[in-house]
């Protein structure tokens, strides 16, 4: 069973995300800002990491900056409310594997996560 | 008898100075012949001579002098001029005995002289001095009169010129600087409705800049409730699906309430996607399209709001364009819809493409309902809509702005109330690049 860590400091949003993707089967995680994020690390080894953008402290993508190092095997997801990123997914760096925009379309987000959960465990059998 | 004016007019002398001049002349030479009438009371030949010299000179300056310059030219007319003065002083002269008051109109003629310009003007003035004092020595003028007279009107005539000299020379310094002057008033009446033009445009650009940070500012805190309201009465609505056994209200959620209610969260959600296009562009990439190919495409989409008007369209295959093809797509169909909406039935929409030297041109024109100025002056302004409320959400000329914009192009309206509105595009054959900069991630201010 996959293991996904979601990050966002609207606990409604980290709701409806696991609300979505434990029915998809998966084992979910979550945290309220970056730095409770990083300490969830040290005992939980998720497969996949979602992110908020904007949070108080340290922003979704300095924290999936800190996840590329400490569990590289990781899939990181930045989600935002903002902009139409879509179009610079993994521009800055290797440091986020995709980018979904706010409001996301459920069936979409899911396909989204198994696709790239599919990808990275043949690009890292064993991960 | 007669000392009109012999001045020899130039071109730049101005028409009111020479008239204003003559009348003062003539009005002199008028109170001479009238003093001379007074003398010679009584003597009725004398009079009648001086008389009838006097009428023939007036008449001839009245009548022919302007013909005859206008026909031969101004230096023949001064010379026939100077033969009548002569013959006309002599006839006076010798019929009144050469009193100091005839003699008089030979300084006062020569008063009038005009020095500038004619180059023959000196030697009729010699001429007619060395003439008048032969004859008017030979016919028994007296000599120390006749000198009197002479040196009084050598310098009255150089006094007479140097004055004139002098008129003529600050006239046209004051000429010139007036010219200056006014091309100087009016290139300053240009320049400032230049810079009228492009403060109203600049605070037209500001207004819809400022609009639009607010537009991401709103979108963004709209976007974040939105996705968990969207996503929890999507799930909602499944798992009331999965159920087997619902209540007759739970089913009515299911069949009717909440399947509206995702319809409404989709709505706002568009209405978001749209303000956030206005406000930043989309990132669809650039590339090179056939911009009739995408009227065409445009023409199809919008066709169920165009049903009831007559569609003309004049493509004029202005060929290969680099932009954003979806939302050159997206402009169209808002202006087509507009049109259709603002058209009643039995009116026309016609879109017209023209390729010119420095990009594209084209145009969306209706022959509907029209604007007011009032109207015109909002219609790009995001949640500005004149349809009914909850019609229309007043985005999408915003949106058409926003994009035109970001392709380097200009939109512009022409529309009178009751007479249809034209929408005017111009693009670019190549947008500048890059317009569209994803905003960063490391802003601090973004993001969520």
């Amino acid at each position: 069973m996959a293991r996904i860590l979601i990050v966002d400091d609207e606990v409604h949003v980290i709701g409806a995300l696991r609300r979505l993707l434990r029915r998809e089967g998966f084992s979910i995680e979550v945290a309220l800002h970056g730095e409770e994020a990083l300490e969830k690390l040290a005992t939980f080894h998720p497969d996949v990491v979602i992110s908020d953008f904007r949070m108080r402290g340290m922003n979704g993508l300095e924290l999936l900056g800190h996840v590329l190092r400490l569990a590289p095997t990781a899939v990181r997801v930045l989600i935002s409310g903002h902009a139409d990123l879509s179009s610079s997914g993994g521009q800055p760096g290797s440091v986020i594997s995709h980018f979904i925009s706010k409001p996301w379309d459920d069936e979409r987000l899911v396909a989204d996560v198994r696709a790239l959960l599919g990808s990275q465990g043949s690009a890292t059998p064993g991960a | 008898m007669d000392a009109q004016p012999k001045q020899a007019p130039q071109e730049a002398e101005p028409e009111h100075f020479r008239k204003g001049m003559e009348s003062i002349a003539g009005l002199g030479s008028m109170a001479l012949n009238v003093a001379l009438v007074g003398w010679f009371w009584g003597q009725w030949s004398v009079m009648f001579t001086i008389l009838s010299v006097s009428v023939v000179l007036t008449l001839f300056n009245l009548l022919l002098v302007e013909r005859m310059a206008r026909r031969f030219g101004w230096g023949v007319t001064e010379a026939a001029r100077t033969f009548l003065n002569i013959v006309g002083m002599l006839v006076a002269g010798i019929a009144a005995q050469w009193i100091p008051l005839v003699w008089t109109f030979m300084p006062y003629g020569l008063l009038w002289f005009n020095g500038a310009g004619d180059r023959w003007v000196r030697h009729r003035m010699v001429t007619y001095m060395v003439v008048v004092d032969v004859v008017a020595l030979a016919t028994g003028a007296r000599v120390d009169t006749a000198l009197a007279f002479t040196v009084l009107s050598i310098f009255s005539y150089a006094v007479s010129e140097r004055r004139v000299k002098l008129m003529w020379g600050s006239l046209k310094q004051e000429l010139t600087q007036r010219e200056a002057l006014e091309k100087a008033n009016r290139d300053l009446a240009k320049a400032h409705q230049e810079l009228q033009m492009l403060h109203q445009r600049a605070v037209e650009q500001e207004k819809l800049s400022s609009l639009g940070m607010l537009a991401a500012g709103v979108a963004h805190e709209i976007n974040n409730p939105m996705s968990f309201v969207t996503s929890n009465v999507n799930s909602m609505l499944r798992d009331l699906r999965d159920e087997q056994n619902l209540s007759e209200v739970m089913k009515e959620y299911v069949d009717d309430v909440l399947p509206a209610t995702l319809d409404g969260i989709k709505r706002v959600n568009a209405i978001v996607a749209d303000l956030r296009r206005f406000a930043r562009g989309d990132p669809e990439a650039h590339t090179g399209f056939d911009l009739d190919v995408e009227v065409e495409s445009a023409l199809r989409i919008a066709h169920g709001q165009l049903g009831h008007l007559k569609v003309e369209k004049d493509l004029g295959g202005v060929g290969m364009v680099v932009g954003r093809p979806r939302q050159i797509v997206q402009v169209l169909v808002n202006l087509l819809v507009n049109a259709g909406y603002a058209t009643p039935a039995g009116g026309s929409v016609s879109v017209i493409t023209r390729r010119d030297k420095d990009g594209v041109r084209m145009e969306v024109r209706d022959t509907g309902s029209g604007m007011s100025e009032e109207t015109k002056r909002h219609l790009f302004e995001p949640f500005f809509t004149t349809k009914p409320a909850g019609e229309g959400t007043g985005l999408g000329l915003s949106v058409v702005h926003g994009i035109i914009r970001s392709h380097g192009g200009r939109i512009a309206v022409e529309s009178e109330p009751g007479q249809g509105t034209s929408f005017v595009i111009r693009l670019p054959l190549v947008p500048p690049l890059p317009t569209y900069e994803p905003p960063s991630f490391r802003d601090k201010r973004m993001g969520g």
